[in-house]
């Protein structure tokens, strides 16, 4: 008997553990995925309009609002572009209280992406409660160990949400040598809880699925990177951020109020965030860390997004090594110089450029502030913006890869593989309606 | 005279109780406003056992507030729900360990997580309090940067009201049926016999305490505990002046206080008799 051909629609209303609103919409034909939309149905957040007219020192205020779980990204980015517009050097402790909040701010969205949002995946549970009365230990390590990175932020930046400390030229307090000592307590167990979360993640069962990637990371000599460094690919395009803006193209998606983000002279798609870190920079990762990633046979590069949650764990770790390494340093030089003198700040026209790793991925702001200091273009792009069309195709690929099968399927391997990028659709529009339509 | 103003800790020696109150909110976002504001309200005049905390609602950051924590009260705004008739500027005060009450929604992300979530996974950690109410305020606009809405803003007093009365009931429910005045008094007459001690005339001719609304201390039983403590001391004879107090949101609604403390006139024969008792 012949079949006409028949068009179906699946819907997937709203992805579920993942920042933010979007859903998905796959088209099929036969038992083969077409075309995949992530729409991102968010309104838009119109930040780059907010902030025209606005003064230069207003920016890292108003960006780190686009976020509640990178908000240091966001104001670090904004303040760096502000500063190498008007040629301000910061201090050296202030840079430092920089780094450890960007630190703290790593710990708190990789460890509830990890617990909260992608392991319950691995371990077969609906979500991070049903998995927490299986898994009471873990979870209560996977708390503990957001609450150190909440301290930090609290400590460093005032508050843990859209911290106050950080401000054009440096930071506004530095932190006493009492809070210090105490962070450096809490940053030596967290270590430990950090080292125990890899080993955890290490041992759930990962798809075999594996992509090629365009890798895009920001990179620093023999360190890895954080708050600054200079932007690197996987491929032969010199990239740096002058030429960022004409390499990278946005453009607008009908079904999406995000732009999303293309590179190289045949647009392709591209990764940024942990696994790009990881590859283009893993070799700069603490000894012990390297010991562990050898231990644990993580892939360097890691080419299978479900991987990334080890990835995320590794970088936990390292951004406790790191706050502890920088919460000593610190520590001796304020007992030491008792502070340092805040730059004065000069308004000058120009244009400015900041790059930070945000948790995930590269986050770009470009400026131009007139000779008043009032800013007068501004560009924003976001690491989900940069990622959203290479998820697209790894949903595709991994659907046609696995064979879902039916809807109810498809919606829940779409859901995961989704997660498994961590988007922060917030951020990029800056949860998930999954439609199929089978044809 | 000597006038001290220093509370008790609670009776015989118990463990002083540990209750948080939680104001969860975004001050800028209209009636989500509400719990940082009654917050604001009852801050300062609460009872010394409550913490009272604010909170944007982000379910770890709860659980941690949870920790060491025996009740806990939120104060929160309540979308209005068509189903439930629910009218803004309601306040309803909800137990949220009952049965039915404590609908978890899926954790689906840290941004849309909540109140409920936080409930859910405390609870199956075991970090969850004894007991944990809701004050719920229903607001009507949630916009950026707008007011309170008139509706909202006239259900602040309930709002304290109802938390005063949490307070009320679970300080009650804890003390309900103890015997703990005699502790109590052996700790005012040990206080007010060191502050005599450095008076000339150590003999204490009267002792007034002030008694917290939600203290739970019956006057009469106060003073048959009160004469048994002092025989034997340089408090023997002394009366004790009772003052009731009936102020709950009082700092001190929950102790008993002294607030004055009477010794007797300097003179030669009471010189001589202290002298001749404390060698004697």
């Amino acid at each position: 008997m012949n079949r006409e051909p028949s068009t179906q629609t699946v819907t997937v209303d709203y992805v579920t553990r993942v920042e933010g609103k979007a859903a998905l919409s796959l088209t099929c034909s036969g038992e083969t995925i077409t075309d995949v939309q992530l729409r991102i149905f968010e309104p838009p957040r119109l930040f780059e309009s907010i902030l025209k007219g606005r003064s230069w020192t207003e920016a890292p205020d108003m960006t780190a609002r686009i976020c509640g779980i990178c908000p240091v990204a966001y104001q670090i980015s904004a303040a760096q572009a502000m500063e190498k517009l008007a040629k301000i050097t910061i201090p050296k402790q202030s840079q430092s209280v920089r780094r450890l909040l960007m630190c703290g701010e790593w710990i708190v969205s990789h460890t509830i992406h990890i617990y909260l949002l992608h392991a319950p995946d691995f371990l077969g549970f609906a979500n991070a409660i049903e998995m927490a009365k299986h898994h009471p230990e873990q979870m209560k390590r996977g708390l503990a160990l957001k609450e150190v990175g909440n301290e930090i932020l609290t400590t460093l930046g005032g508050r843990s949400v859209h911290p106050v400390n950080l401000i054009v030229g440096g930071v506004c307090r530095l932190p006493s040598i009492e809070e210090l000592t105490k962070l450096k307590k809490r940053l030596e167990s967290a270590v430990d809880l950090a080292r125990e979360t890899l080993s955890w993640v290490s041992s759930f069962s990962f798809p075999d699925f594996t992509e090629e990637y365009i890798f895009v990371s920001l990179s620093r000599p023999k360190s890895y990177p954080l708050t600054d460094g200079n932007l690197v690919t996987n491929r032969e395009w010199v990239l740096d951020e002058r030429s960022f803006g004409s390499v990278i193209l946005e453009e607008q998606l009908s079904y999406s109020t995000a732009l999303a983000s293309t590179i190289g002279p045949s647009h392709e798609r591209y990764l940024t965030g942990p696994m790009a870190r990881f590859a283009l920079n893993g070799q700069f990762l603490p000894e012990s860390i390297l010991a562990a990633i050898e231990e644990n046979s993580i892939p360097q590069p890691c080419c299978n997004p479900f991987r990334s949650i080890q990835v995320r764990a590794l970088e936990v770790w390292f951004a406790c090594s790191e706050a502890l390494l920088i919460v000593e340093e610190l520590r001796r030089e304020i007992q030491n110089r008792n502070g340092e003198k805040f730059p004065e700040l000069q308004t000058r026209a120009g244009t400015g450029i900041g790059i930070t790793e945000a948790p995930r991925g590269v986050l770009f702001q470009q400026y131009d502030v007139d000779e008043d200091g009032i800013i007068t273009n501004c560009s924003i792009i976001p690491p989900t913006a940069q990622n959203q069309k290479q998820i697209e195709k790894s949903i595709l690929y991994f659907l046609n890869h696995s064979k879902c099968g039916n809807d109810e399927v498809l919606r829940e391997c779409a859901e995961k593989i989704i997660r498994s990028f961590d988007p922060c659709i917030s951020c990029a529009t800056h949860f998930l309606s999954l439609e199929v339509q089978r044809l | 005279m000597y006038l001290v103003c220093d509370p008790f800790s609670l009776a015989g020696g118990t463990k002083a109780m540990n209750g948080i109150i939680i104001g969860i909110g975004n001050r800028y976002r209209g009636d989500d406003g509400i719990g940082p504001l009654v917050l604001d309200r009852i801050d300062m005049k609460m009872n010394p056992h409550f913490d009272l905390v604010e909170s944007d609602g982000e379910p770890t950051g709860l659980i941690s507030l949870f920790r060491g924590r025996d009740w806990c009260i939120f104060i929160d705004a309540i979308i209005p729900n068509v189903h439930l008739k629910f009218s803004p500027g309601m306040v309803v005060s909800v137990d949220l360990l009952m049965e039915g009450n404590n609908k978890g929604t899926e954790l689906s992300s840290t941004h849309t997580g909540g109140l409920f979530d936080a409930i859910g996974l405390a609870s199956v950690l075991g970090c969850l309090p004894k007991k944990v109410f809701l004050v719920g305020v229903v607001g009507s606009t949630f916009g950026s940067c707008a007011p309170l809405s008139q509706s909202v803003q006239s259900a602040i007093e309930q709002a304290i009201y109802e938390v005063g009365q949490l307070v009320q009931s679970l300080v009650n429910e804890k003390q309900g049926g103890i015997m703990h005045e005699s502790g109590m008094i052996d700790e005012l007459v040990t206080t007010a016999l060191a502050w005599s001690a450095a008076s000339p005339n150590r003999r204490i001719r009267s002792i007034t305490v002030e008694v917290g609304a939600l203290s739970s201390c019956d006057p009469e039983h106060l003073r048959e505990h009160f004469i048994e403590a002092c025989k034997g001391t340089w408090a023997e004879g002394a009366s004790l002046i009772v003052i009731p107090k009936d102020d709950i949101t009082d700092q001190h609604a929950q102790d008993v206080t002294m607030v004055n403390l009477t010794v007797e006139e300097p003179t030669i024969s009471t010189l001589e008799a202290a002298n001749a008792a404390c060698h004697g």
